[in-house]
C-alpha cells in the first residue's frame, strides 16, 4: 500500500492511540504503586508482619553472603598491598620474590591481626568497666542513607538482645537497638535525627538532651546561663533506660544561641564508617 | 536491556549501597546513593514507570536488607525518586547529561525528603535542620554527578545487548 497522506495520518492517529492507552496504563500502574507504598509507610507494623518471613530469609542469605565477601576481601586487601611491592621486585629473581610476597602476604594479615587483637582489648577493657551483661558483636551492614543511620550487627534476639538496649564501643556511645531478629538486630546510631538520649556536660554537670541531626548531635535544652564551652566533654547521664551513666558521647565544638536557650553542637566521639565490632548493653533494671 | 541484567546491576548496587565491605568514597560524610542513580537511569531509558517500579523495589529491598523498621518510608521514597523527577522531562533537555545530573539530583532529594517527612509525620525527629539539609543536598550533589556515568554505562550496555 502506498502511503498516501490519509494514510499517514490515520498511522499517526493510531500509533498516537496506541501511545496514549499505553500511558493511561503506565499512569494507573503508577498510582497502584504510589498508593501502596504510602499504605507502607503510614502502616509500618503492618508492613514489617507481613515482610517478616522474607526478611528472616533475606537476612540470612545477606549475613552469609557478607562474611562470604569480607573473606575474599580480607584476602584481596592482602593482595592489594602486595601488588605495591610488585615493581620492586619485578627486577629480584623469582625464587625471591615468591619469598618476599609470602612475607608480605604474612605481613599484612599479621598486622591485620595485631589491629583486631588491639581492638577486641579495648572492647574488653570496656566489657570489664561495664557490671551489666554485655554481648559483643559484628557490625556486617547499614543504612546507606544521608540522613538515617543505622547498624546492622551480627547478634540478634538469640543472643539476648533486645530493642531499646544501649549500643557502645570503647571509644564511646553508638546508639541503640532498634529492631531484633533471631539472629542479627539493627541499632541506631546516636547521630539519626529519631536519637534522643538524656546527657550533661562532665565539667559543669550541665543537663540537656542530646538529639541527632543526621551528620552530628546537639545538646538541646541548655538555659543561657549555663556554664557550656567548645572543647568541654558529654557524657550520657544514665537516664530515660537507655544508657548506664558515664559514657562518653562526644565533644562541643560549637554553640549556637536560639533566643533564651542555646544548643551545643556535639562531635560523635565514635567514627560509626570506621566501627567494626561493639558491645550491646543490656539489663533487667533502668539504668539510673 | 535484558530484565535479568537489569536485576543484577540494581542488586549489585544495592549490596553496595548496604554492605561496608566496598567503601565508596565519601564527601562530607556522605556517598553516592548508587541504588537512585541506577533507578534514574532506568527511568531515563523506560519511562516513569519502569523508574518509579525499581524504585519501589530497591526502597524496599534497602528497608529489608538494612532491616530498617521504617520499609515503608523507604519504599514510598524510592517509588517517588523513580517516577516524579522522569515525570517532569519535558521541563529538562533529555538524554543530555546535564538533564541527568538534575534527575540525580531531584532524585536522591525527594529520597531523604520523603524519609524526613514520613518520620517527622510520625514525630520521630525534630524535623529538618541545618546540618540534615546540608547532608540531604550533599547525598543530592554526589549521587547527581555519579549519575551521567551510570546513564553512560547502561547506555553502553543495552547498545551491546
Amino acid at each position: 500500500m502506498f502511503d498516501t497522506p490519509r494514510n499517514l495520518t490515520a498511522g499517526r492517529r493510531k500509533s498516537r492511540r496506541r501511545l496514549s492507552s499505553r500511558m493511561k496504563l503506565e499512569f494507573a500502574g503508577l498510582a497502584v504503586l504510589g498508593i501502596l507504598a504510602a499504605g507502607m509507610a503510614a502502616f509500618p507494623g503492618a508492613t514489617l508482619a507481613l515482610f517478616s518471613p522474607v526478611r528472616g530469609v533475606i537476612n540470612a542469605l545477606w549475613r552469609t553472603g557478607l562474611y562470604g565477601v569480607d573473606a575474599v576481601h580480607s584476602v584481596g586487601e592482602g593482595g592489594v598491598r602486595l601488588l605495591g611491592n610488585a615493581t620492586r621486585l619485578a627486577q629480584e629473581k623469582a625464587e625471591l620474590q615468591k619469598k618476599l610476597e609470602t612475607a608480605a602476604g604474612e605481613g599484612a594479615m599479621r598486622e591485620e591481626e595485631i589491629r583486631e587483637l588491639v581492638r577486641l582489648r579495648r572492647l574488653l577493657n570496656l566489657r570489664e568497666s561495664i557490671s551489666d551483661r554485655v554481648v559483643a558483636a559484628r557490625i556486617i551492614g547499614g543504612e546507606p542513607s544521608a540522613l538515617f543511620s543505622t547498624l546492622i550487627i551480627d547478634r540478634g534476639g538469640e543472643d539476648g538482645v533486645r530493642e531499646g538496649q544501649p549500643v557502645a564501643a570503647p571509644a564511646g556511645a553508638v546508639g541503640r537497638i532498634l529492631s531484633v531478629g533471631p539472629d542479627y538486630a539493627v541499632a541506631m546510631w546516636l547521630c539519626d535525627p529519631r536519637s534522643r538520649i538524656a546527657a550533661y556536660v562532665q565539667r559543669t554537670r550541665v543537663m540537656g538532651v542530646l538529639a541527632g541531626n543526621g551528620g552530628g548531635c546537639e545538646l538541646r535544652y541548655l538555659s543561657a546561663g549555663d556554664d557550656v564551652q567548645v572543647g568541654d566533654r558529654i557524657l550520657t547521664a544514665g537516664r530515660g533506660s537507655v544508657f548506664p551513666k558515664g559514657i562518653m558521647v562526644g565533644t562541643v565544638t560549637e554553640l549556637r544561641k536560639d533566643g533564651l536557650s542555646i544548643s551545643a553542637v556535639v562531635a560523635p566521639s565514635v567514627n560509626v564508617r570506621k566501627l567494626e565490632e561493639v558491645l550491646v548493653i543490656s539489663r533487667s533494671s533502668p539504668f539510673r | 536491556m535484558n530484565i535479568l541484567a537489569q536485576a543484577g546491576l540494581f542488586a549489585l548496587a544495592l549490596v553496595v549501597d548496604s554492605s561496608r565491605i566496598i567503601e565508596l568514597p565519601l564527601f562530607g560524610g556522605v556517598h553516592p546513593l548508587l541504588f537512585t542513580a541506577i533507578v534514574v537511569s532506568f527511568a531515563v531509558s523506560s519511562g516513569a514507570f519502569t523508574g518509579g517500579l525499581w524504585g519501589f523495589l530497591g526502597g524496599l529491598s534497602l528497608g529489608l536488607l538494612a532491616g530498617n523498621p521504617q520499609v515503608g518510608a523507604l519504599t514510598l521514597g524510592g517509588f517517588l525518586s523513580g517516577s516524579v523527577p522522569v515525570l517532569l522531562r519535558p521541563l529538562v533537555f533529555w538524554r543530555k547529561w546535564t538533564s541527568q545530573v538534575v534527575l540525580g539530583f531531584a532524585s536522591v532529594l525527594l529520597f531523604n525528603l520523603t524519609l524526613l517527612a514520613v518520620s517527622s509525620v510520625r514525630g520521630e525527629d525534630s524535623g529538618i535542620s541545618v546540618v540534615s539539609g546540608l547532608r540531604m543536598a550533599s547525598d543530592a550533589v554526589i549521587t547527581a554527578i555519579v549519575c551521567p556515568l551510570v546513564c553512560a554505562g547502561m547506555s553502553r550496555l543495552e547498545r551491546r545487548h
